[in-house]
């Protein structure tokens, strides 16, 4: 066959849609069997359930008296006071953490991406404190916070003499603020430090050739070309930060019942909506509602990615049509 | 002329400005400008580590003095020993270990499989069911917590090892992407000849691909193991008993002393072993990640 006979056949083929056989294909579904089996039993199969779950008023031991009251969770959920005020505490919280957990590590990573020596040693230890484990992490902020021997009072005290900011209690989300900071500034700054090495020095060098000063070239070469990692970034933040929930409990919680360090309650300042889900769960043995309030939170979260999703037809770059 | 003179107007552009003394004058102080926020940025960073490694060489009462001191007047080795020998810190670490070989090879093995099946194996269907395990990463854990917790406590599957062994089997929708992404860039070749050769799809999987795959083999089973070593939510949830703690969940909890006082400089001192394995474990899988995407894409650091 010629070779232009061989190139028409095969597009032929590609266009009929190439018929597998089943004999060949049940590989495909044999090895991948592990992941399907685990992502029927452990992600679809309890995503269903506790839909269902939140149709009744399932209390983790009531099986037989099990009553579907369809929508009253949801209702209640809607109206409980204790929701909403945990649901604005979380929502005020991330919209003082999104933007400084964008911006820090971004001008971190601007800055180590001039020309300075050390640059793979400075990019590794600020990426360290990603790998500290939480518990660890949990015993350096009790410490050094403490309001008695804490060197962040130290520090305080430097400045104004005899003041000692009793930073645990009365100002949590500062607590929080600066160890979420600390923990995961060093992993952003790692990815913003790829992007910005990504941008073509050709385009930067003919822009500088065209007359850009510093100033221009950063705001219309450089930030539009690093427009997908920004959005990669914010779209990352925007899911999980609403879900923050273990660091308030372990670093505040105060009265350390049975059960260990979990069933601890932070102050009311840090008391976020998943914290409430895991009380209504846990503590209160309410299970259905629990999942209610979780389901409300993931279409909240959800439609949130969508809206920021539609905007980035406007400002985020790519090299390839997307569309 | 104007117009020349307007365009050349800036006089910071010239060539005879740049290199005046002025200028390198100005570049040093934006380069010691540069390095010295750096390097505060640095300190920042370092500075609570510094802080723990320190304090867990206190005395108790050195730890609470005021004002504090960074390095304390004698370093008390001895917390380190009396964790390790008296409060039997690898009793912990033995538990730890447990879950780590029962959900690390597992956590492997499967991904490696799926990943395989998704970057060599054509079959209908595979596109959607790539896409469908992309966006299984948007859902959160808790979501698929709870009605888990509930199914086990049915199960009576509470205070037991098995959900770890189930979850690594199960595989991770991060690793196997990791996987696909990494097979999907060897030749075609490759296959052709161990199918000439009368190689079973399986066999192609573990003989050929998989032994080639080490730098992800690597970063997975490093990711893996730190989640298991890091992860209090699940262990703390599932593994109640006291006797069952976990490393991750006795660092949180501390050591008490007989009558039932916290032993905090005790404390810092596990919790420093317990940080050193991530560490270590980090600048390996570095140098693993560098060295695969140096394999996968020619590109070398």
């Amino acid at each position: 066959m010629s070779t232009f006979q061989q190139m028409q056949l095969a597009w032929r083929e590609r266009k009929r849609g190439e018929r597998i056989p089943w004999r060949k294909a049940k590989w495909f579904y044999l090895f991948i069997s592990p992941w399907i089996v685990g992502f029927l039993i452990f992600t679809i199969g309890p995503i269903i359930a506790g839909v269902a779950m939140s149709f009744t008023n399932f209390d983790g031991m009531n099986i037989n008296t099990l009553k579907f009251i369809g929508l009253r969770n949801y209702a209640t959920a809607i109206g409980d006071p204790k929701a909403i005020d945990s649901f604005k505490r979380v929502m005020t919280f991330s919209m003082i953490t999104l933007p400084i957990n964008m911006i820090t590590p971004f001008l971190a990573a601007v800055l180590l991406t001039r020309r300075i020596r050390g640059q793979g040693f400075f990019r590794t230890l600020f990426y360290i404190p990603s790998v500290i484990p939480l518990a660890a992490a949990v015993w350096i902020w009790k410490i050094m916070f403490d309001n008695n021997f804490g060197v962040v009072n130290a520090a305080v005290d430097m400045i104004s003499p005899g003041k000692a900011i009793h930073w645990m209690t009365d100002f949590p989300m500062i607590v929080l603020i600066l160890s979420g900071l600390w923990a995961a500034g060093g992993g952003s700054a790692v990815m913003y430090m790829a992007a910005l090495q990504s941008v073509p020095k050709e385009l930067e060098e003919a822009s500088m050739i065209d007359g850009a000063g510093t100033i221009q070239r950063f705001f219309y070469v450089t930030l539009p070309l690093i427009t997908p990692m920004i959005f990669y970034q914010l779209i990352l933040a925007v899911i999980f930060i609403g879900q923050i929930f273990i660091e308030p409990i372990l670093l505040f919680g105060r009265d350390t019942g049975v059960g260990g360090g979990l069933s601890a309650t932070p102050p009311r300042s840090v008391y976020f909506y998943m914290i409430y889900i895991f009380d209504s769960v846990f503590k209160n043995m309410l299970y259905g509602y629990g999942f209610a309030l979780l389901l409300l939170l993931y279409i909240f979260t959800l439609t949130l990615t969508i809206i920021v999703f539609s905007t980035a037809r406007f400002w985020v770059y790519y090299e390839v049509d997307q569309s | 002329m104007a117009s020349e003179r307007l365009i050349k107007s800036s006089l910071t552009r010239t060539k005879s400005f740049k290199s005046s003394r002025y200028y390198r004058f100005i570049q040093g102080m934006n380069r010691t400008v540069l390095y010295a926020i750096i390097i505060a940025g640095a300190i920042a960073v370092v500075f609570p580590l510094a802080w723990l490694f320190m304090s867990s060489l206190k005395n108790d009462n050195e730890l609470i003095s005021w004002p504090p001191k960074l390095i304390p007047h004698l370093l008390r080795w001895s917390n380190y020993f009396d964790v390790i020998v008296k409060h039997e810190f690898f009793n912990y670490v033995k538990t730890t270990i447990i879950l780590e070989l029962l959900f690390c090879p597992t956590m492997v093995f499967s991904s490696a499989m799926s990943g395989y099946g998704f970057a060599r194996v054509k079959a209908p269907g595979r596109n959607v069911l790539f896409i469908v395990m992309l966006a299984s990463v948007m859902i959160p854990g808790i979501m698929t917590f709870i009605p888990q917790f509930v199914v086990y406590s049915r199960l009576h599957l509470v205070g037991t090892y098995w959900p770890w062994l189930l979850w690594g089997l199960a595989g991770n929708a991060y690793n196997i992407f990791l996987f696909r992404q990494f097979f999907a860039s060897f030749p075609k070749d490759l296959e052709d000849a161990a199918a000439v050769d009368g190689c079973s799809p399986f066999r192609t999987f573990w003989q050929i691909f998989l032994p080639n795959a080490r730098p992800i083999i690597a970063v997975v089973s490093i990711g893996a193991f730190n989640w298991v070593w890091g992860d209090y939510f699940n262990q703390a949830m599932l593994l109640q008993g006291g006797d069952k703690a976990t490393l991750a969940m006795k660092m949180v909890s501390g050591f008490v002393n007989p009558m039932g006082r916290q032993l905090v400089t005790l404390t810092l001192a596990a919790n420093v072993i317990y940080v050193i394995p991530m560490v270590v474990l980090f600048f390996i899988a570095q140098k693993e990640i560098v060295r695969g995407i140096g394999i996968a894409t020619g590109i070398k650091g």
